[in-house]
């Protein structure tokens, strides 16, 4: 397995490259999942974090906004740390001394916002991804502001009328899939 | 009248004229309800439109689960070989008790290695001198410079001897240094003090600083322990005990 400089894996979580990708869920991925089997979480625990350790990474990355003094290994680890001690200290008795023993554990440069917005992110994109194809798409090109009638001839179907219907249902279908999980907070 | 979500996605989509936005944004100032649906479906359009974000979610999924798949068809191979290994262990049990013996000495390689650093600090301007310290001693644990760390960890509990962190990494650091004595007295202490995360680690790591040092009782009591009070390593531990006995 051949090891990574910091430059080529920045470069690979912001290009998105794949194999490099690959690379760094081969080399880090074991010690995240030890830590979190030790911690008491399960392999899938261990892959969601890792995943959103990698998504937090990438959104620093993309406002230039990281601060890479240490080994990559570090890194993840403490990214991908703080996060599964956030969950624990959500649901476990001993969440003051997770919070003390956290002090220890602030990591370079994510902020408790960046991490609340990725979790929220998480939930939205979640219930994005449960509608339709159809409602997906429709969704994107009004926000993105695509004309009616390009947005039309995309999705081939005649009615502008209709289209704005259907975009409504869309969001409000979404609004209630978001509102109805579990791990939804009212801001 | 239209609704409040209906009046919120029309000023999302830029669908209002001026006269329409004032309003809205004036009932945005002084309806706390207004603004909160607001913001959320804000939110919620910017989380949907980072095309960027879900690609990249969609590409680690495939990464991880596809990562998973090929293991566990090799897992399937070698539980078919271990069950044929099985058998032939079954019917060779005249040779079982020299292997045992065997298998004792390799039991600490087998379960043993060393915990994974934790590090990582805001920015150390501001940081008082123990955590500089910690910064040190995890710079050098993170190296496997176990002899650099050691002091750096020693460093820190002088100033501070209630650091369980410290001392913790301090004890595994002995253990890579080959000093099981003082690994074993750091472990010892660590349990007495009960009320702190490494409690159950240190459980661990303590019971085989005791396989490594052949006192096979020793080992054997507290991973006794590691299984009633359902430790974390309690599958291990049980394998071991099975192994032992």
């Amino acid at each position: 397995m051949r090891s990574l400089d910091n430059k080529t894996i920045v470069q690979g979580i912001r290009n998105q490259d794949k194999e490099i990708l690959k690379s760094i869920y081969s080399i880090y991925f074991p010690t995240i999942k030890r830590f979190i089997l030790d911690a008491k979480g399960s392999e899938q625990d261990a892959k969601d974090v890792f995943q959103e350790g990698i998504i937090i990474i990438y959104r620093k990355i993309k406002e230039g906004n990281i601060n890479l003094t240490s080994s990559f290994k570090s890194y993840i680890y403490s990214v991908c740390r703080f996060i599964w001690m956030k969950q624990l200290s959500k649901e476990r008795e001993n969440a003051e001394q997770l919070d003390v023993y956290l002090e220890y554990e602030e990591i370079p440069d994510v902020r408790l916002d960046e991490y609340e917005k990725n979790e929220q992110y998480k939930l939205y994109q979640k219930h994005f991804l449960r509608l339709e194809k159809e409602c997906q798409k429709l969704l994107q090109l009004f926000l993105k502001n695509v004309p009616l009638k390009e947005i039309a001839d995309e999705l081939g179907i005649g009615s502008q009328q209709y289209i704005k219907r259907k975009k409504y249902k869309c969001k409000e279908q979404l609004v209630r899939y978001i509102k109805s999980d579990p791990n939804f907070k009212e801001e | 009248m239209e609704n409040k979500f209906d009046w919120i996605e029309k000023y999302l989509m830029n669908e209002m004229s001026v006269r329409e936005q004032i309003e809205f944004e004036e009932s945005l100032r002084t309806n706390p309800d207004l603004m909160k649906e607001f913001l959320l479906r804000r939110r919620i359009n910017d989380a949907i439109t980072e095309d960027d974000i879900l690609n990249l979610r969609q590409n680690l999924n495939h990464i991880i689960n596809l990562e998973t798949e090929e293991p566990n068809k090799r897992l399937y191979i070698y539980s078919a070989v271990a069950a044929i290994l099985v058998f032939v262990i079954v019917v060779s049990g005249i040779f079982l008790n020299r292997e045992k013996q065997v298998e004792k000495n390799s039991l600490f390689a087998s379960y043993y290695s060393a915990y994974p650093a934790m590090m990582s600090f805001r920015s150390l301007s501001d940081q008082n001198d123990t955590t500089k310290l910690m910064y040190e001693a995890f710079n050098f644990y993170d190296e496997n410079e176990y002899d650099s760390a050691a002091v750096y960890f020693k460093m820190v509990l002088e100033k501070d001897a209630t650091n369980t962190m410290s001392q913790f990494y301090l004890s595994v650091c002995e253990i890579e240094n080959n000093n099981l004595i003082e690994a074993e007295e750091y472990l010892s202490d660590l349990i007495q003090k009960k009320n702190h995360i490494f409690w159950e680690q240190s459980n661990w790591y303590l019971a085989l600083v005791y396989l490594k040092q052949n006192e096979l009782d020793s080992a054997e009591s507290i991973l006794n322990k590691v299984v009633q009070e359902n430790m974390t390593q309690k599958p291990d531990a049980e394998i071991i005990l099975k192994k032992l006995n």
